[in-house]
């Protein structure tokens, strides 16, 4: 019986062809303003669409089948394939497009997969927009070998490369804490880290295994070798939304399910994933500068027909490129096709696409141009993203971190602050990722709208007379919170070297404002056109954090009246308190943003008094804070929560506004009362966040707590040695 | 037959897709390899096509021609071998239709004597590394000591060739740096029982005058009989230049180039390959700051050259502009195949 096996086996060996799974939608808005008209696998990375990258990537591998799995504006992605090399004659890989309109996440995705069992055997699991130079085939191999031999449970192989912390190419959203054993490289810890200075590893993962080695030095390249058996995994566990999830959940599992997974790293290759702007410019530099041989522009433009030369400091130059004299490309520059570039016009480390016309005298740094865009004489663009058919007018100055979405107009003789996102049509209320595009009629539907006709026109005195561009503001649906994460392009990347702890900062605090604003499309209406500035406190109170459910607000009050005199035990409190929140559907930072202002007026109502700085009002919120600090801590859980929970004690500030002294007392109580670590309020205090309304409201809340945060830092200085007491325990 | 056709015309264009897929991996071995899958190509491409006019071949295949050329802009040998093939049925059509008066007889019997002629071609350079090594013993003496750097597949033949003589000799090695392919020559000639010292690049000065000749190999040469060599190889020449010492190159004919250097921005002169030889990618703080170039070629100056050791015998390097004349036609290099 043995050999006949052996030789079975070794048939199946033969006829193995190796499948890849691309997921062409990243399921998320990190290209905000963009992505509402073609998807992020469409999108070019140095004029070249990324999902090129991915299927060349799979396509040196010896992938012969692609499966590319279309969600959000699939048609354009099924059209791009239609007309791409692969679909001719003689194409060594075979590409299908599968549209799956219905997905909100991969792991649906995996899911459909399964249901039409399309898998036969292991395969490559990849995101549509991967920039890779590596031959995944030996990665298969390996995992082959494994699963074949003593390791049969084994379901995925997870790539990783060498990065470390800080890295331009490491998305920090991304950034994982792991644990491998050493010699057999498997996986036995994997967490996420926004930026945590503690790290929790599980006790049992110490005692089990001799040999570990924790790693954070580690960019994940979202490329994995899987089984055929995950898709049906993700069957099974329908919770499974993420690759993170599953790879948590087989993790946590393992003793149940007895499945594996073990991670590789990648040597000399290259291997990123495009996932969000800051990213976009770091691979893109990657790119330019070769890392990525032999996919880099003088070498893959020529299979489309365009010829790049290269030169001499990173530029390269496609052959139909019209120069003027006494311009300047000085380093790391791509320029498409007919473009033509005037006189006396400086760039460096830009990619512009193709049939650009960039005027005279024009400085553009660190910037990304795609096709068609107009820029006019005299005008200064650093780190900005200008997506096809903009035009720029004369003398406009656009600052860091800036977006300008497809078709904006913009000038002339205008500044744009740094960080402001534009896109050509005012955005509609009801429009997120996973909806269809409504780019076919760019004309603003007055019926739709019921706002009034003025906030149709736009802002002609910030964005120049001749200008076409409304303002950007982030909606996300409640069920992407955990992942909403932004990173603040241009701005922090630039600034890195001279202040990196407060570019982190302000990254978090830029990611806590997008939070704040989800599930609330008035904000755009109330904070930018209108612009309702209070003289005396130089900011539009109004303008809060958070529209709150009053509603729900009330009930939670009454809920915590009720419980602290029936004397209701803190579990069953919290038990009532979610069910609240799911009664009145409001997303659990509403329930964080809430919880402070509730304990006040819960100190003001037990005194019977109106919310008023009275000392025994203060005394009654430092009692209740501590009584309720275990519950408190249950809900502010981490950095984010916190920067939550600051924001409603702030606000609730500012509503009441003979409490502005007392807002140091409120902070500290809830220091005390360990609901608040120091770091997340340090951080808090020195974030600066955008927009004007939003930096002077901070600058006001940054001089209400300015005694505290002295009283913090003296406290940090005296007990640094006991920090580190801690730290080595 | 006309499905039959359609799988022929399909298969071609796998196999070229294939090869450009193979150049663009850089997977391919030595240029000789390069040389007949090109020519196995064009072979095939020329036995599918149907013509009346050879201006009609010539079109069709440099068209395809290109597309190859597009795997590797900066790959010469396939260019060059595509020039020579077009300048085979130029020689062709012109003989035939000499002999021949209607035009139906001329497309018939053109199209096999081409085929013939390429494979004749093809054999050629096949035998071209036998060829250039059984020239050793003319340049290879007893106790010579010989310099050379990377690894060259002829120069291996040649000194393997000279061992077999019983020639007893010395050869260094450098090991050409970053990409280290003189490790494995060294290997491979060691192994063949040749006194054998592996030396880096920076010790090429200090060996330099006690060295009796410099052997090296070439990825081709440019028409002004310049070479296009690995990187390393300049300043190996110059240093031999300095100490008089004679630098022989050892290069079958099909690598000499109708093309010049001419300008830096010579588009598809040089190659650049990926700067993770020379950086480590993890090195964030370096990483932004550095602009790391890894160059694959050099250029070596006509003038820093001795003579050139070919399958035609040693020709030297100011004869190079009249081998250019006799191999190719000018109306085809005049338009390059890239364009």
């Amino acid at each position: 019986m043995a050999p006949k096996a052996k030789n079975r086996n070794e048939d199946l060996e033969e006829e193995f062809c190796l499948q890849a799974v691309v997921i062409a939608d990243s399921f998320n808005v990190r290209f905000g303003p963009i992505t509402y008209k073609k998807p992020r696998a469409l999108l070019p990375l140095v004029n070249i669409p990324l999902l090129d990258y991915t299927l060349e990537a799979l396509a040196i591998s010896g992938v012969k089948d692609v499966f590319v799995f279309c969600c959000h504006l699939g048609d354009q992605i099924r059209e791009h394939i239609r007309k791409s090399k692969w679909q001719e004659g003689g194409s060594p890989m075979t590409v299908t497009p599968m549209m799956l309109d219905s997905c909100r996440s991969m792991g649906d995705v995996l899911r459909e997969m399964d249901a039409k069992s399309l898998i036969r055997n292991d395969f490559i699991l990849i995101t549509g927009d991967i920039v890779s130079n590596m031959d995944l085939s030996q990665i298969v191999k390996e995992h082959r070998e494994r699963t074949r031999g003593k390791d049969k449970s084994s379901v995925m192989t997870m790539l990783f490369k060498v990065a470390l912390p800080g890295h331009r190419s490491r998305c920090k959203e991304d950034s994982v804490h792991l644990i491998e054993e050493g010699e057999t490289k498997r996986l036995l810890h994997f967490e996420k880290c926004l930026d945590q200075r503690k790290v929790k590893v599980p006790s049992e993962i110490l005692l089990e295994h001799d040999d570990i080695i924790y790693r954070n030095d580690l960019m994940d390249c979202q490329i994995s070798i899987c089984s055929p058996i995950v898709p049906s995994l993700f069957t099974d566990n329908f919770d499974f939304l993420t690759r993170e999830n599953f790879v948590k959940g087989i993790l946590e599992n393992e003793e149940i399910t007895g499945y594996k997974i073990h991670i590789s790293i990648i040597q000399d290759k290259y291997a990123a994933r495009v996932s969000n702007l800051q990213t976009y410019d770091a691979i893109s530099k990657d790119i330019i500068a070769r890392w990525t041989y032999p996919f880099v522009p003088d070498m893959c433009g020529s299979s489309n027909g365009e010829r790049m030369q290269y030169e001499r400091h990173n530029v390269y130059c496609s052959a139909d490129v019209t120069l003027a004299r006494g311009c300047d490309l000085q380093q790391e520059v791509v320029v498409g096709r007919g473009t033509s570039i005037g006189q006396g016009t400086v760039i460096s480390g830009c990619v512009i696409g193709k049939n650009c016309q960039i005027g005279e005298n024009v400085k553009l740094k660190n910037s990304f141009l795609w096709d068609n865009v107009v820029i006019e004489n005299n005008c200064d663009i650093d780190t900005a993203l200008l997506c096809s058919d903009v035009k720029v007018l004369s003398n406009v100055t656009i600052k860091k971190g800036v977006v300008l979405s497809w078709e904006v107009v913009i000038g002339p003789k205008v500044v744009i602050e740094s960080g402001t996102q534009l896109m050509s049509e005012h955005q509609k209320d009801d429009w997120n990722e996973g909806d269809h595009s409504f780019g076919e009629d760019s004309e603003p539907n007055e019926d739709r709208l019921n706002s009034s006709s003025e906030k149709e026109k736009p802002d002609t005195v910030k964005f120049g007379s001749k200008c076409k561009a409304f303002p950007y503001q982030q909606h996300v649906d409640s069920e992407d919170e955990e992942e909403e994460a932004v990173d603040y392009w241009g701005v922090s990347t630039s600034e890195s070297d001279e202040r990196p702890s407060e570019e982190e900062s302000s990254t978090d605090e830029e990611e806590s404002n997008e939070k704040d604003e989800e599930g609330d499309p008035m904000n755009l209406e109330e904070d930018e056109p209108e612009d309702v500035v209070d003289s005396s406190l130089g900011f539009n109170p109004n303008a809060s954090m958070m529209e709150i459910n009053m509603a729900f607000y009330k009930e939670l009050l009454d809920t915590f009246i009720r419980a602290s005199t029936e004397r209701i035990s803190d579990d069953n409190l919290i038990l009532e308190i979610n069910s609240l929140k799911h009664a009145y559907t409001v997303p659990i930072d509403e329930v964080i943003y809430s919880l402070p202002a509730v304990l006040f007026d819960l100190a003001a109502e037990e005194n019977q008094m109106s919310v008023t700085a009275n000392a025994k009002i203060l005394s009654s919120f430092r009692k209740n804070t501590d009584r309720y600090s275990a519950l408190l801590c249950k809900y502010i859980k981490n950095v984010e929560t916190q920067l939550v929970a600051i924001n409603g004690v702030c606000d609730y500030v500012i509503r009441h506004s003979d409490l502005k002294p007392t807002l140091p007392h409120l902070l500290n109580s809830l220091y005390d009362a360990d609901v608040l670590k120091e770091v997340t309020i340090l951080r808090w205090f020195n974030s600066t966040p955008s927009g004007s309304n939003e930096a002077e409201k901070h600058k006001f809340l940054k001089r209400l707590s300015q005694p505290f945060i002295n009283w913090l830092k003296e406290a940090e200085e005296e007990s640094t040695d006991s920090d580190d007491a801690d730290g080595d325990e | 037959m006309p499905a039959g056709d359609g799988d022929k015309a399909n298969d071609l264009k796998e196999r070229i897709a294939l090869f450009v897929d193979e150049l663009k991996k850089g997977t391919s071995q030595g240029s000789c390899d390069v040389a007949i899958k090109t020519i196995n190509l064009l072979i095939r491409i020329i036995s599918q096509t149907k013509f009346s006019t050879e201006k009609d071949l010539i079109r069709h295949v440099a068209a395809e021609g290109s597309k190859i050329q597009a795997g590797d802009p900066s790959e010469n040998i396939i260019g060059n071998i595509i020039f020579r093939v077009l300048k085979i049925i130029r020689d062709e059509w012109r003989e035939i239709s000499q002999a021949n008066d209607t035009e139906a007889q001329i497309s018939h019997t053109l199209k096999a004597s081409i085929i013939e002629a390429v494979s004749e071609f093809k054999t050629e350079i096949e035998g071209c590394v036998d060829n250039i090594a059984a020239l050793a013993p003319n340049y290879i003496n007893e106790n010579d000591v010989v310099l050379t750097i990377g690894r060259s597949r002829t120069v291996e033949a040649l000194f393997k060739h000279a061992a077999s003589k019983g020639i007893k000799f010395q050869v260094l090695v450098s090991e050409c740096a970053p990409f280290y392919k003189g490790h494995e020559m060294a290997k491979n000639l060691a192994q063949a029982k040749i006194n054998t010292t592996l030396i880096t690049e920076c010790q090429i000065g200090i060996v330099m005058p006690r060295v009796n000749k410099v052997v090296i190999g070439t990825h081709s040469i440019m028409a002004n009989g310049g070479l296009k060599a690995v990187t390393g190889t300049n300043i190996l020449s110059v240093l031999a230049k300095e100490t008089n010492k004679p630098v022989i190159v050892c290069s079958s004919m099909y690598k000499l180039s109708p093309l010049f250097h001419s300008t830096p921005k010579h588009a598809s002169f040089n190659k650049f390959a990926t700067p993770s030889e020379i950086l480590d990618y993890e090195d964030a703080e370096l990483l932004s700051k550095v602009e790391v170039m890894a160059p694959i070629f050099d250029y070596v100056p006509p003038h820093l050259v001795y003579m050139i050791l070919s399958n035609n015998g040693a020709q030297p390097v100011s004869y190079v502009y009249r081998l250019v004349k006799d191999f190719y036609h000018p109306d085809d290099v005049e338009q390059p195949t890239n364009s």
